[in-house]
């Protein structure tokens, strides 16, 4: 019920020759129990919030004959943690400043600076120091900036509007491929080299693609240790001639590794990299040319990491 | 004794590779953990025919599964081989 | 003696393909199918 909601905001309304002027008294709402009240609404069912409190302020006025005159609105929220849906968020503000000027009744925006920094968001893959700046108009909401630390490596984005279609190009610099290797779950294997990307997202009708984004190594390249073990030898089982991919992988010395990633709306992912390098163990001479294509749903899978995070978490809690 | 009894006073318990194992040895005990490992088994092969798996990763993925629902109190065995109450 | 040239021929690259292909939905079908065994009346969990 939205009671609890209403006692905390309360505004002053005067109205003389006219004028209406209206101010929302500076008043502050923890968000543990704002969360509770607003169970019954749409987003906010699966979502158990732990802290956070919001602070909201705001002041307008509005004259009756000329149907014009000016609001601002300013909203923070500060140290917001807990579950929303299945994502994990670890302190999260938010910053909100909204201007407009009121013209025949049309209201302009003068005023549109706001701000997201989250400590960690976990979708899955951890993303942490997320930094969101952004444009809150409702028909056309737009990130101005946005940055993100994930596998040890930036992600970053500018100008990006959701909900129009046409381009948007994802940076990525830095990402360490033993942090992708480790989704692979091969007990032992490790790699070395970091990985920069820049993914074309494309916004269309049916939803977002990404068409040939291009993964590269950075130089000097790196190395890739995969030892034998009873999951690789499934995986060899399973496969014909796999046993000797693997030999390489024992001990894969890789100069080059550059590829394409592409993505559809409906979460299928496919990325193919060649690696060129050198396994001593395969042969000190004839260098390898590795072609490694990948296929997966991108949406499952953070789905079911995201699963496999929160079982891990029950288990650690029983042993707390 | 069935298999449940045995669980209960700590006889027999869970593994990761989905099969069970004696806790306290005995005749008795050992022959429920080698008939129920068998039929075991056959139903993880089944399940990996039909989806083109193998037995073992179905072993391994009912393994977790097994620890997951073993309820406290009864034996697990643990990453470094040895039995705990869970 | 007459120099000879000798032209290291470079050595032919060994190519090698692997293609991997995660599907998540059969994790969720061995998933129904496990839950049978270890439910209470397969008498075997």
């Amino acid at each position: 019920d939205f009671s609890t909601l209403q006692q905390i905001i309360s505004a002053q309304v005067t109205l003389a020759n006219q004028r209406l002027k209206w101010q929302i008294l500076p008043s502050q709402l923890t968000l543990v129990e704002a969360n509770k009240a607003g169970q019954g609404l749409k987003y906010l069912d699966k979502t158990q919030l732990t802290s956070g409190t919001i602070e909201l302020e705001g002041a307008g006025d509005y004259h009756l004959g000329q149907q014009g005159g000016q609001l601002a609105l300013s909203l923070t929220a500060s140290n917001v943690s807990g579950l929303v849906q299945d994502y994990v968020l670890q302190n999260a503000s938010l910053s909100v400043e909204q201007g407009y000027k009121i013209e025949r009744n049309q209201f302009l925006s003068v005023k549109d600076n706001n701000h997201l920094s989250i400590d960690l968001l976990d979708i899955g893959v951890p993303l942490s120091a997320i930094n969101l700046d952004f444009k809150a108009d409702i028909n056309q909401p737009e990130i101005r900036d946005l940055h993100a630390f994930v596998l040890g490596g930036e992600l970053s984005v500018q100008r990006f509007k959701p909900l129009a279609l046409g381009r948007t190009d994802v940076k990525v610099k830095g990402v360490q491929l033993s942090g992708l290797l480790a989704y692979g779950q091969l007990p032992g294997a490790s790699a070395t080299g970091l990985i920069d990307a820049n993914i074309p997202l494309q916004k269309e009708a049916d939803g977002f693609h990404i068409y040939n984004g291009e993964i590269f190594a950075r130089a000097p390249g790196g190395q890739i240790t995969i030892p034998d073990s009873d999951v690789v030898q499934n995986l060899a089982t399973t496969n014909i001639g796999v046993e000797f991919i693997f030999k390489v992988l024992q001990d894969l010395r890789y100069s080059d590794l550059a590829g394409k990633l592409n993505y559809q709306p409906n979460g299928e992912m496919g990325i193919e990299v060649l690696i060129k390098g050198l396994s001593p163990q395969v042969s000190k001479t004839r260098p390898i040319e590795f072609n490694y294509s990948h296929q997966e749903n991108l949406i499952q899978l953070l789905r079911s990491l995201r699963f496999s995070n929160e079982l891990e978490r029950k288990i650690e809690d029983k042993y707390l | 004794l069935d298999l449940q009894e045995a669980k209960d006073q700590g006889l027999i318990g869970e593994r990761p590779d989905g099969m069970i194992g004696a806790v306290q040895a005995s005749p008795e005990v050992n022959k429920i953990v080698t008939s129920i490992n068998a039929q075991r088994v056959d139903a993880y092969k089944k399940i990996a025919a039909k989806n083109g798996m193998t037995t073992d990763q179905v072993a391994i993925l009912a393994g977790e599964k097994a620890l997951q629902k073993t309820p406290s109190g009864q034996y697990i065995l643990n990453g470094s081989g040895q039995w705990v109450k869970k | 003696c007459t120099p000879r040239v000798e032209v290291a021929v470079p050595d032919k690259p060994i190519t090698v393909n692997l293609n991997v292909k995660i599907d998540h939905e059969i994790r969720v079908k061995v998933d129904k199918d496990l839950e049978q065994i270890f439910s209470d009346d397969s008498g075997l969990f």
